[in-house]
Parts: structure tokens; C-alpha cells; sequence
């Protein structure tokens, strides 16, 4: 029995489990008719998950310090949460149209959130694992939700089988560093690399596991499988693939790499850079050709990944705040993004051309300003919040030393603002063939105009957003 | 608010609110409102004038620049050459908005018009009253400005467009030697207030600068590159290209801006700083032979032009190098006197030339014109009384100021003088040519008019005919008015340069009767063989173009100056800036550069997209190569 102070540090994962399971059940005996209720229940225990968050005490521990929550943890949780929120609202309308209404769908992504969470709290390499395995396989089954749908399978094939390699090479790497060690968990770990901290098999160790959770990230080169999980992947599905893991990996590598791995800096600094030039360079350059704007934002997100590195090679606080500032930032947009990609349905058929927006600034006009605030956003042009998030990641870079490193991101954002722009070209200048006259969602255009509106604002409460990021980091 | 802050802003606010009219394209509140506050301000400012006693004084209006050691002030520096360069400024800046009222009336933009005006009047006004080189230059690039876009002012036509281009280029060649003039001021002087470095000239007179091992003493430096701006602005020989051009602007802005105020500039600026020019006796020689050269050059060329705005804008040329010789023999006042004058009679015969022009429906060529004194007697008037006192006949304004020049040359006695006094003699008589070939052709000889044209032909109206009047009355009278200006030196209270116990007018009395009745005698002869000539010599062109051939080949093409320098400069650079577009911009930059880059990025992308094959075994293969590769870096 578990007695109750154990209970409560474990109480947001422990009541996701429980409300995940009760749906199941409630699905498997209701009929499909019951898809909306279910999606009100998911909503409501999301929020009750994030009340019962505050139940959380700070610094707490259990199982040996293998689950670790702390202010930081906690905060991230509650965001996760939000973000789940905002995916699964802005989707209801999308899933009911393509006939994705299925009770599955909420029950598997709160098993991956759940997933996420523990992630986020995890202070050993096995409970890493877990719950990495059981964020992915969730997601690899939303993939292939489109069960009719060819590419949807062969996508969701693509993205087992590669998500496989990688979980693979993370348990492989898990495996070294616990031959060298004896144990898995972080502090363990941090001990012994105090004292041989050169020592080959933990450094090759670590190299697995970054390896891995790249791939998590879909980080160049690890990076392959993210276009054509995208494009295959419901866009319902791909608004959650392009926001909750990458926050949940980053969280994770921040973790490995500050604490149990901090005296390998130089192992995993060269690596980390290395990550970070090949995603912003491929990122940026690849998507110049694509036609699809789900395959162009799979490029975008590789792109973006690609800064965020940045920050960790810094090595310290200020670096580190900036990637999360930077992650914050680009998911926010990223959910506006595919919201607008959800939008865009014509004679039951789901579009994601770039000539499937041209000219839609003439029917809808708002949208059209909303999504233009979006993209200079992500190209980083000031004042919108991309360019923030952008220029504290150099000014962290530039302080520590990698100048290159700034200038590089500079070309590469000058480089990617080629395909924002080209979206905002079509927008406004191209004819478009057809009547282009899609039906706004009103939840969608919501989430789209107000995502637009924090970029549009961002200046006004960036100070209270980094102080913000300052009082839960430390 | 003081009165003489009021004369420098009336012509602002006038400008502003025509700015404003701009956009209602309310035409007539426009001219309504800036001439209006141009009478306002030269009415205060010949008050001022006369009670310069009461006046005199620095005016700060605001503190400009204040860093290291530079502190300057935008400021009116109101001393008697301030307070006559206000009078001159706004009273024919007031008569030439009025005239344009009518002369413009047709034109359905003339908004901008007006405001573009008050804004000339506005920058010459900060011009004449600054009281340190950098607010100087800041009305001097004000007027090159508000110039260029008068002489622009049809900028659908391409030769307005050309015209306004090269005065403004010709124009910087002389603002660099402003500038150069500043710079060595600044490091010598430590100051660019005018009273410190005046004060400080004659500690700083005999220091020699070493320029390409040859010594110049600073001051003549610094006098040469003054004189050089000057030379641009005046459009003294050598940069005088860009006047008869900008006669492509309308015929009021020629008439304020390149006769009356913006193009004697150059000749205030020697005026004001004659402090330190009176110690460069290389720098005043070298004014004076310019001066005569420009002088006889521009009558020469005016005498063979067809076009009567170009015939004034030669003759303009022609006197602003009378005012300068002046100065060459220290004689500023004599200058000044000539610039008023001139000023008057030469805004006179603009504005009745605009008139001629108006009536005849923007015609400018005179040969194609004639017989027009039948059909414009009060215009007609108005050019003789332009032209006597142009060419110097007693007792119009003309005579006073030109022939004491002459005379105080002469009574100087030095080779210098006699130089001025015979040239100018000369340049007096061909004065008298162009002048009395101009009022022959247009309006005495047989019209080429069309009949049905010339029959509808008729005099404008009060708006253009008052204006005429008013500068009639400066040119008749303005000997008189303005007499106490050289008559006595103390006048000036020491802000110009004048000769201790030497009164100007005095010592030009002193010479032989005979050479003082010899420049009347000799344009009144010059008036009365051209009109005779012209009258009863039926052949005349045919008999001058036989034995004047090559004489009037060169006259015609104006010495050849623009062909010269088109070869030398224009062409030589457009042939070079093409070299540098097509070999090195388009070939090099760009090919390499932006489009190379895009180029490549493109082929780049490509390849991506051919990597991303779709694969599943080759996407393996590239995480296993990131891992193999991570891995091997352990090892180095």
C-alpha cells in the first residue's frame, strides 16, 4: 500500500493513468456515438490533472529519487497539459470530419502525455526508457489512426520501425553506462563520472543516448523520418507530434546533460553542435523545394530544433532558459500553424498544398493577417516573438563564445525566411484557380488568431515571461 | 516672439500650410495664404531695416549643436548686411508669389508650387542670417534643395529633369569646397562661430600649410575653397553650366532663384567672410580676373541666344561677375550695392519676360515672336526700364551701381583696376547689344506671330502687372534708396570688411570726366547701331554669318563648355559606372553574390529532396552514419 505523502508526488501521472483507463472502458462499452462526451471527459480531466499539479510538493521524490518533481518539472507538466488542451480542442471539428472520431484517439493521447510527464520527471535511465517507450508506441498508433489511409500506415510503419532503432540505441547506451556504473539512476551516475569522468564506455554511453532522444526530437541526422511521419499523420496528430514530445525530449536532454553527463561536456558539446548546424542547414535548405505545407513544417520544425541547440551548447543557465524560451515560442506558433493546415478541407478531402492557399487573403482576410503575423514570427522578424526567442539564443551564444555559431543561425534564418515568405506570397499575390472558399471552425480560427495575437504582443509580456522562466529554472 | 524671428518663420508657416493645401489640392488658399505671409514678412523687414540702430543684434533662437568645442546656435545674426539681404529676399520673393498667382493659374498642382517657394525663401533667409558656417551651409544645401525641385517642377517634362539634375551636381562640386573650407576652418580656428573666427584671422595669417611640398598659406587656402563654392553657386566660369539649364524651371522661380537671391549666394559668402578674404591678396586677384572673364564670356554667349529666359540667365551670369570683381578690389560695398540693384532690375526684366512668355503662350523663342509692343505696351515698358537699367543709362539703379565699380577701379590706379575698368567697359557694351537685340526682336520687329494668335494676345492682369510695378520702382529708384549703402561706410558697422578712411564713392569722383561719361556713351552708341542695324540693313544675318563665321560658330555653342565637358567628364563617368554595372555588379556581385548564392542554395535543395527518398532502410542508414560518426569523435 501506498501511503499518502508517496501518493502525491506521483498524483497528476497517477490520476492520468486512472482517467485513461476508465475511458478505455467507457469506450469499449459505448458505441461511437459517445465520441464527443469522451472528448469532454479528456478535457476535464487534462484540467483536473493540472489542478491536482499544484498538489505536487516541490523537491519530492520516490522509488529511490527515480521520479524527481520539482518547480521546474511541475512547471513544464502544467504546460504539456495546456498544450494537450489546446491540441485536442482545436481538433474536435477535424476528427469529426474525417471520420477519426474514434473513442481511441483521446484515450491513446492521454497515455502519451502520460508518457510525457513521466519524461519530464525522470531522474533514472530505466524510468527514462519507460516512459519514452510509452509516449512513442501511443504515437505510433495515433499515426495510423487513418486506418483506410495508405500513406497513414506506411507512415506509421516508418515511424515504428525507425522510433524502434532509436529506443534501441537509447537502451543500449542505458545498458554501457550501467556497465560501468551500476546503477541508472542520474545522481548515481553524476557521482561516479566525478571521479572518472573520462572514462570511454560512459562516454560512448551518453553518445547512444543522445543519439536517441535526437531522434526524439528529430534532430539532424536523425531526422529522416519526420516529412513523411508528418505528411502521413493525421494534421491532428501531427500538431501533437511538432509541440508535446519535442518539449518532453528537450526537457529530458537538458536533464541527462546538466546533471548525471555534466562533466562529459566535452563529449556531448561537439556532438550538440554538430546536431545543431546539420538540423538548422537541413531544416532550412529542404524545405525551399516542398509543395506540401505539412512536409514544408516537418522541415520548419528540424530548422527550429536546430536553435534550440544552440542554447545547450552554451553550457549554461542563460543558454538553457533561451531553448526553452525559444521551444515555448515555436510551439505556440507551430499550434497555430496546423491549425490553419486543419483548416484547409475542400469536397471531404483534407489539403496541405501551398496552392491550396492562394489568394486566400481575399476571402478571408483576418486569416490571412493572422497567418502572416505567424510566419514573419517563425522567420524572425521583429517585433513578433520568433524574433526574441531568435535573439536570445545568439546573445546566449555570442556571450559564450560560439560567434560562428550565431552567424550560422543567422544565414540559416535568412535562408528559411525564403519559404515563410513564399507562404505569405501565396497568400497575397497568387490567383488562385479555384474558389477557394473553406469553412472556418470557429474553434480553429481561435486558436489561430489568438496564437497570432501572443506573437503579435509578445514584446508586452516577454519581461514577465523570462522572469517567469528565471524563478522555475533555478 | 521678435520681429526679426518673424521675417525668418513667416515664409515656414507660408510653406507649411501650402504643404498641407497639397493634399485638399486647394490651389487657391495656397497662394493666397503664402503670399500673403510673404508681404507680412517683408514689410517687417524693412522696418527692420530702416531702424537697423534699434535691431542690431544676435537673435539665438535655439541651441543646435553643442559637443567638444563646437557650441552653435541656430541663430539670426541681424547686422546691416543681414538686414539688406532680408529686404532683397522677401520683397521679390513677395512680388514673384504674387506674379505667380497669375502666371501659374493654369497649373492644377500649384500648391506644391507655393510651398516649394516659401521654402526657398525660408532656407536663403537661414542662409543670410547665420551667424556660423554650419547654419550657413545649412541654408546653402536649402537652396541647392528647394532649387532643384523648382527647377524640376515639371518633372514630366525629361529636359526639366536633366536640368534640375545638373545644377544639383554642378552645385556639389562647389559644396565640397564648402565643406573643405569648414574642415580646415574647424582645425585651425577651433570654432566655426563667424565672430571667433574673424577675430582670430590675423593671429592665423601667416601660418603656411605644406600641401604636396608646396607651401600655401592657410588663409589663401581657405579663401580659395570658399571662393570655390561660391563659383558653384554663382555660376561664376567654370561651374556656370547649370544656370542657362535651370531655365526649364518656371519663369518666377527663375526670376527669385537665379537672378535675384539663391545665385548671389556666392556673393554674399565672400561679402560676409570678407574678414578673412582681405588677407589673401592671391585669393582677391584671382576673384577679379574670374569675375571679368565671367563677365565677358556670358555677355559674349548671350548675344547670340535665341531663347529670352537664356539671353537673362547669360546676362545674370554676366553681372554676378561684376559683383565679384568688386569684391576682388575690396570694394564690398560696391558689391552689395550691385546685388541690390541687379536684384531689382533683373527680377523686373524675369517677371516681364514671364509676362511675354505667359501672353504668348509659353513661346521663348524671340525670333518666332515680334511686333508685340502693340499688343503688350505696359510689359513692353516695364523690359526697357529692365534693360536701361541693365545696361547702365542715368538715372536708372544700373548706372549708380555698375558705373562706380568702374570708376573706383580705375581711381585705384593699378594694373588690377585698369583691367576692371576696360573689361568692364566692354562687357557693358556687349550688355548693351544683347539687351537692345532682345526688346528689338521681341516687340518692335515684324511679328511671326500667327495672326489669329497675335490678335487674341492681350495684357496680363493686375496680379502679374503689380508686381512688375514694384520692381520697376526698385530699378528706377534703387540707386537712390539704397545710395547711403556705399555713400557711407559706417553703415556697415564692421560687418564687412571696408577700407579705413576711404570713401568709395568719393575716390570713384575723382577721375577724369572722360571716363566717366565714356561707358554711357559707349552702350548708348552700342543701343543705337543695334537698333539701326537691325531697323534698316535688310541682310544683316546673312552679312554676319559670312564674316563672323567661326566668331559665331563659337558664340552659338556657348565656347563649347557642356560639349567639353560632356567629353571630359559625363561620358568618360557613364562609361565608367556602366563598367562598373555590367562587369562588376551584374557580373561579379550579383552573379556571385545574391543570385549565385540563391543558385546554389536552390541545386542544394535538390539534392535534399532527393535524399529524402522515402526509404526506410536508407533513412537507417543516415541515423546509423550520425551515430557511427559521433561515436568516432570519442576518438579524437
Amino acid at each position: 500500500m501506498i501511503d499518502l505523502p508517496n501518493l502525491n508526488t506521483i498524483l497528476p501521472e497517477f490520476f492520468l493513468f486512472i482517467s485513461g483507463i476508465l475511458l478505455l472502458v467507457y469506450g469499449a462499452f459505448s458505441n461511437n456515438k459517445n465520441f464527443s462526451n469522451i472528448n469532454i471527459l479528456t478535457i476535464i480531466s487534462i484540467f483536473i490533472c493540472i489542478i491536482s499539479i499544484s498538489f505536487v510538493p516541490d523537491n519530492s521524490s520516490i522509488a529511490n529519487s527515480a521520479f524527481v518533481n520539482s518547480l521546474f518539472t511541475n512547471s513544464i507538466k502544467t504546460f504539456i497539459l495546456l498544450l494537450t488542451f489546446l491540441a485536442v480542442y482545436v481538433s474536435s471539428n477535424y476528427l469529426n470530419k474525417n471520420q477519426l472520431n474514434v473513442f481511441e484517439y483521446p484515450v491513446l493521447l492521454l497515455f502519451s502525455v502520460l508518457g510525457m510527464l513521466v519524461m519530464v520527471s525522470s531522474n533514472d535511465l530505466i524510468f527514462l526508457y519507460i516512459s519514452i517507450e510509452l509516449q512513442s508506441l501511443a504515437l505510433y498508433v495515433l499515426v495510423a489512426l487513418r486506418r483506410g489511409s495508405i500513406k497513414g500506415s506506411e507512415a506509421s510503419l516508418k515511424y515504428f520501425i525507425l522510433g524502434s532503432i532509436a529506443s534501441a540505441v537509447i537502451l543500449y547506451g542505458s545498458s554501457m553506462v550501467y556497465s560501468v556504473v551500476g546503477s541508472t539512476n542520474y545522481q548515481i551516475i553524476k557521482e561516479f563520472s566525478d571521479q572518472s569522468y573520462d572514462n570511454l564506455i560512459l562516454s560512448l554511453g551518453l553518445v547512444l543516448i543522445i543519439s536517441g532522444i535526437a531522434f526524439k526530437l528529430s534532430a539532424a541526422p536523425f531526422h529522416m523520418w519526420t516529412p513523411d511521419v508528418y505528411e502521413g499523420a493525421p494534421s491532428s496528430v501531427t500538431t501533437i507530434l511538432v509541440t508535446l514530445p519535442k518539449l518532453a525530449a528537450l526537457v529530458v536532454l537538458v536533464n541527462l546533460l546538466t546533471n548525471p553527463f555534466i562533466n562529459q561536456v566535452e563529449t556531448w558539446v561537439p556532438i550538440i553542435i554538430i546536431i545543431s548546424i546539420l538540423s538548422m542547414a537541413i531544416g532550412s535548405i529542404s524545405a525551399i523545394k516542398q509543395d506540401n505545407l505539412k512536409r514544408l513544417f516537418a522541415f520548419s520544425t528540424i530548422a527550429n530544433i536546430g536553435y534550440v541547440m544552440i542554447g545547450l551548447v552554451c553550457v549554461n543557465d542563460e543558454g538553457i532558459k533561451a531553448s526553452f524560451l525559444y521551444m515555448f515560442i515555436y510551439t505556440l506558433a507551430t499550434l497555430g500553424v496546423f491549425s490553419f493546415i486543419m483548416i484547409l478541407r475542400r469536397e471531404d478531402r483534407q489539403l496541405a498544398a501551398i496552392s491550396d492557399i492562394a489568394g486566400i487573403s481575399k476571402s478571408k482576410p483576418l486569416l490571412a493577417v493572422a497567418i502572416t503575423i505567424l510566419m514573419l514570427s517563425l522567420a524572425g522578424i521583429p517585433p513578433f516573438g520568433g524574433f526574441f526567442g531568435k535573439l536570445f539564443i545568439f546573445t546566449a551564444a555570442i556571450e559564450s563564445g560560439y560567434l560562428y555559431l550565431a552567424i550560422s543561425g543567422v544565414i540559416f534564418s535568412v535562408i528559411s525566411a525564403f519559404y515563410y515568405l513564399k507562404i505569405i506570397k501565396a497568400m497575397y499575390l497568387d490567383e488562385s484557380s479555384e474558389d477557394l472558399n473553406y469553412n472556418l471552425d470557429k474553434k480553429q480560427f481561435f486558436i489561430i488568431v489568438f496564437m497570432a495575437f501572443l506573437m503579435l504582443i509578445f514584446v508586452l509580456y516577454a519581461d514577465s515571461l523570462i522572469f517567469f522562466i528565471n524563478y522555475i529554472y533555478n | 516672439m521678435s520681429l526679426p524671428t518673424l521675417v525668418l518663420f513667416l515664409p515656414l508657416i507660408g510653406c507649411v500650410l501650402s504643404a498641407l493645401c497639397i493634399f485638399g489640392s486647394q490651389n487657391k488658399k495656397a497662394e493666397l495664404l503664402s503670399t500673403v505671409f510673404l508681404f507680412f514678412s517683408s514689410v517687417i523687414s524693412i522696418y527692420i531695416y530702416i531702424n537697423i540702430d534699434v535691431f542690431q543684434d544676435t537673435y539665438v533662437i535655439y541651441n543646435w549643436i553643442s559637443f567638444a568645442n563646437i557650441n552653435l546656435n541656430i541663430s539670426i545674426l541681424l547686422d546691416p548686411l543681414t538686414a539688406i539681404m532680408f529686404c532683397v529676399v522677401t520683397i521679390v520673393s513677395a512680388v514673384v508669389h504674387m506674379f505667380s498667382i497669375g502666371y501659374m493659374h493654369e497649373d492644377q498642382n500649384r500648391a506644391r508650387f507655393f510651398c516649394y517657394l516659401s521654402l526657398f525663401t525660408f532656407a536663403m533667409l537661414v542662409l543670410v542670417s547665420a551667424d556660423n558656417f554650419i547654419q550657413l551651409f545649412l541654408g546653402w544645401e536649402g537652396v541647392g534643395l528647394c532649387s532643384y525641385l523648382l527647377v524640376g517642377y515639371y518633372f514630366h517634362k525629361p529636359s526639366a529633369n536633366n536640368a534640375a539634375i545638373k545644377a544639383f551636381l554642378v552645385n556639389r562640386v562647389g559644396d565640397f569646397g564648402y565643406l573643405i573650407a569648414i574642415a580646415l576652418i574647424y582645425k585651425y580656428f577651433n570654432s566655426l562661430n563667424f565672430d571667433e573666427v574673424f577675430s582670430n584671422t590675423n593671429s592665423l595669417a601667416s601660418l603656411n600649410l605644406i600641401f604636396f611640398g608646396y607651401e600655401i598659406s592657410l588663409i589663401t587656402c581657405i579663401t580659395m575653397f570658399l571662393f570655390m563654392a561660391a563659383i558653384g553657386k554663382s555660376a561664376q566660369i567654370g561651374l556656370h553650366v547649370w544656370l542657362p539649364d535651370a531655365m526649364e524651371g518656371p519663369t518666377p522661380v527663375s526670376a527669385l532663384i537665379h537672378a535675384a537671391t539663391m545665385v548671389t549666394a556666392g556673393v554674399f559668402l565672400v561679402v560676409r567672410c570678407s574678414p578673412i578674404f582681405e588677407y589673401s591678396q592671391f585669393t582677391l586677384n584671382l576673384i577679379t580676373y574670374v569675375g571679368i572673364i565671367t563677365s565677358l564670356f556670358a555677355a559674349s554667349v548671350a548675344l547670340l541666344q535665341d531663347d529670352i529666359k537664356k539671353v537673362i540667365a547669360y546676362s545674370t551670369c554676366s553681372q554676378l561677375g561684376y559683383m565679384f570683381f568688386a569684391c576682388g578690389i575690396s570694394a564690398y560695398s560696391l558689391a552689395m550695392f550691385h546685388l541690390v540693384t541687379h536684384a531689382f532690375f533683373k527680377a523686373l526684366l524675369f517677371l516681364a519676360a514671364g509676362s511675354v512668355i505667359h501672353s504668348v503662350h509659353h513661346e521663348q523663342d524671340f525670333k518666332r515672336m515680334g511686333g508685340l509692343y502693340k499688343k503688350l505696351p505696359v510689359t513692353f515698358i516695364f523690359i526697357i526700364i529692365g534693360s536701361i537699367a541693365l545696361i547702365g543709362i542715368p538715372p536708372f539703379a544700373g548706372y549708380f551701381s555698375k558705373d562706380l565699380i568702374l570708376e573706383y577701379a580705375l581711381s585705384l590706379q593699378t594694373f588690377k583696376g585698369i583691367n576692371i575698368y576696360i573689361f568692364g567697359c566692354l562687357g557693358a557694351f556687349l550688355t548693351s547689344v544683347y539687351s537692345t537685340r532682345l526688346i528689338y526682336l521681341t516687340f518692335l520687329n515684324k511679328t511671326k506671330i500667327k495672326s489669329q494668335v497675335y490678335n487674341e494676345i492681350k495684357e496680363p492682369g493686375f496680379v502679374m502687372i503689380f508686381p512688375l510695378f514694384i520692381l520697376a520702382i526698385g530699378a528706377i529708384l534703387g540707386g537712390y534708396l539704397f545710395y547711403n549703402i556705399v555713400y557711407d561706410n559706417s553703415f556697415w558697422s564692421e560687418s564687412i570688411y571696408t577700407k579705413p578712411d576711404i570713401n568709395y564713392v568719393e575716390e570713384a569722383h575723382n577721375i577724369e570726366k572722360i571716363f566717366k561719361l565714356f561707358p554711357i556713351l559707349l552702350v548708348l552708341s552700342a543701343c543705337i547701331t543695334v537698333f539701326v542695324s537691325y531697323r534698316y540693313i535688310k541682310n544683316l544675318a546673312s552679312l554676319l554669318n559670312n564674316n563672323f563665321k567661326i566668331l559665331i560658330k563659337i558664340l552659338k555653342n556657348k565656347w563649347y563648355f557642356d560639349d567639353i565637358y560632356g567629353f571630359l567628364f559625363v561620358r568618360k563617368m557613364l562609361q565608367f559606372s556602366r563598367y562598373l554595372w555590367a562587369s562588376i555588379d551584374v557580373a561579379i556581385i550579383d552573379s556571385k553574390g545574391p543570385i549565385g548564392i540563391a543558385s546554389n542554395i536552390w541545386k542544394v535543395a535538390s539534392y535534399c529532396r532527393q535524399a529524402q527518398n522515402g526509404k526506410v532502410f536508407s533513412y537507417a542508414i543516415v541515423m546509423f552514419t550520425g551515430i557511427v560518426i559521433f561515436v568516432s569523435l570519442l576518438f579524437f
